[in-house]
């Protein structure tokens, strides 16, 4: 587990640009925190890095916010997802995240640990804690085999 | 002319009938909030699957009320919300206005749903004046709209976050209040301190666009800390987030001449807002246009006005039209 230490909100969007160079299409990043933790600044990040171009907002009304990418990686779709208002399992399931990652398509998913059983051990993670000064420290689980070289320290 | 429009874009099934001049002859919503309450929120799936139930005896009422023969009603065309919204919602009102289109051999015309709200002030002031500012806030937009006459519209600014009644939805369910979170905390907010949680002033600079998520961490991060009475966390969070949408809307004011001020969308419902909207207009002079709640939230009626405006343009689209869940007003 490699970690990163934002300060201001700016640092949260550059760890987000960070992974996303990590990311290939087919996975799924779940990020999970308290409530104003950073979760969709960080989201901006990862948006920006594979070409979205529209502005990128909270998902949570929708549940689901399909995004179309301009890269040369094969991500042509990021599905920013928030299950902040889903509270069983089977509501995620009813969702059915998992079909929505294609080929072509990553999935970034807010409060993914509510669907923490549909996921597999293949997702990454992005663990949002948060200390009494506003400092964000981000803790990234990778998938097996799949740990940045080097780590994503800034 | 005489439209039918017909209104699906999230948890509402909506249908009216509305003649030239802005004349409304019916307007029919069936409502699956209930559904959803439990949920904290609209469920896709759910919604999807209530409008295939609801879709066809909205329309028919719709109709009824108004007079017309439910198998051939003499109208001049069927007008559609085709986004933004939730794609299983939206596909259900859009299957249905084809059917009917080609059923009574009328033209279909695509309704921007955000556009539809723009309209809603006419329903009950036909004679208004424009251009207009209008405020849209809902639980997933909030945008500040220049609106110069039917059909002609800029969007000045949008929040770059959360939209404002996301922002309550959120503080709500913090505190423990239900779902919609705006009525409980309007409520609870009368009888609090707003002085009592020291809350950031958001956005002071000169541009338009809004920001809640910061506003909704400070809220939460500050009744972690110490204890805060839940009317008072109501109240501070309202009047934060209420100040921001009047300065801009003041802001804006000063930049733009209008006839009017106007509020849109289901957080228009909001008596502390539609207070301070009416502050403003008194100030400057200037028109209050404050719908009443029924045509605030999502409706058919709104969507039928788009449709005239668009079918005098000659703007009608092909039965090959498809649903745009993210289309952005003035795309």
């Amino acid at each position: 587990m490699s970690t990163r230490r934002c300060v201001r909100p700016a640092d949260t969007v550059a760890a987000g640009r960070a992974l996303a160079a990590w990311l290939a299409p087919g996975d799924v990043v779940v990020l999970t925190g308290p409530l104003g933790a950073g979760k969709t600044v960080f989201a901006t990040g990862v948006a920006a890095a594979l070409g979205v171009r529209e502005r990128v907002t909270s998902p949570t009304f929708t549940l689901v916010r399909p995004h179309a990418c301009a890269n040369d990686r094969g991500i042509a779709t990021l599905y920013h997802a928030d299950l902040y208002r889903v509270e069983s399992l089977d509501e995620v399931a009813d969702l059915a995240l998992g079909e929505l990652v294609e080929e072509s398509a990553l999935a970034l998913i807010e409060w993914g640990e509510r669907g923490a059983a549909l996921w597999g051990p293949e997702h990454w993670e992005v663990r949002f804690t948060l200390d009494d000064d506003e400092v964000r420290e981000l803790a990234l689980v990778a998938p097996p085999g799949r740990a940045p070289v080097g780590g994503w320290a800034a | 002319m005489r439209v039918l429009g017909i209104e699906t874009s999230c948890d509402e099934t909506g249908a009216a009938v509305l003649s030239s001049g802005w004349h409304l002859e019916s307007s029919v919503v069936e409502s699956s909030m209930a559904l959803h309450r439990d949920f904290g929120g609209v469920v896709p799936e759910l919604a999807g699957r209530a409008h295939v139930e609801t879709i066809g005896p909205t329309v028919q009422a719709a109709l009824a009320q108004a007079g017309l023969d439910v198998r051939a009603p003499r109208l001049d065309a069927v007008a559609v919300t085709t986004g933004p919204g939730l794609v299983g919602s939206l596909l259900v009102g859009l299957a249905a206005a084809k059917a009917y289109a080609l059923a009574w051999d009328v033209p279909l015309v695509a309704v921007n749903h955000l556009e539809g709200h723009l309209y809603a002030p006419l329903l009950e002031s036909p004679d208004l004046a424009w251009p207009l500012l209008t405020l849209l806030v809902s639980g997933g937009h909030t945008q500040l709209v220049l609106v110069e006459a039917p059909g002609r519209f800029s969007v000045l600014g949008e929040t770059i976050d959360d939209a404002a009644g996301e922002a309550y939805d959120k503080v709500a369910r913090w505190l423990g209040l239900g779902y919609p979170g705006g009525p409980p905390i309007d409520r609870l907010a009368e009888g609090g301190d707003p002085s009592a949680l020291a809350l950031p002033v958001s956005m002071t600079g000169e541009g338009l666009d809004f920001s809640f998520s910061g506003l909704k961490s400070a809220v939460v991060r500050a009744g972690e800390r110490h204890p805060v009475a839940a009317a008072d966390v109501a109240a501070a969070f309202q009047g934060a987030l209420i100040e921001q949408l009047t300065r801009k809307m003041v802001q804006a004011l000063a930049r733009h001449r209008v006839a009017g001020v106007a509020l849109a969308g289901g957080v228009a419902a909001n008596r502390a807002l539609r207070a301070a909207t009416a502050a403003i207009a008194a100030e400057h002079g200037i028109a209050a246009h404050l719908p009443s709640p029924a045509y605030c939230t999502d409706n058919g009626a709104m969507i039928a006005a788009a449709g005239l405006v668009h079918l005098a343009a000659g703007d009608v689209a092909g039965l090959d039209v498809g649903a745009d869940p993210t289309w952005a007003l003035g795309a």
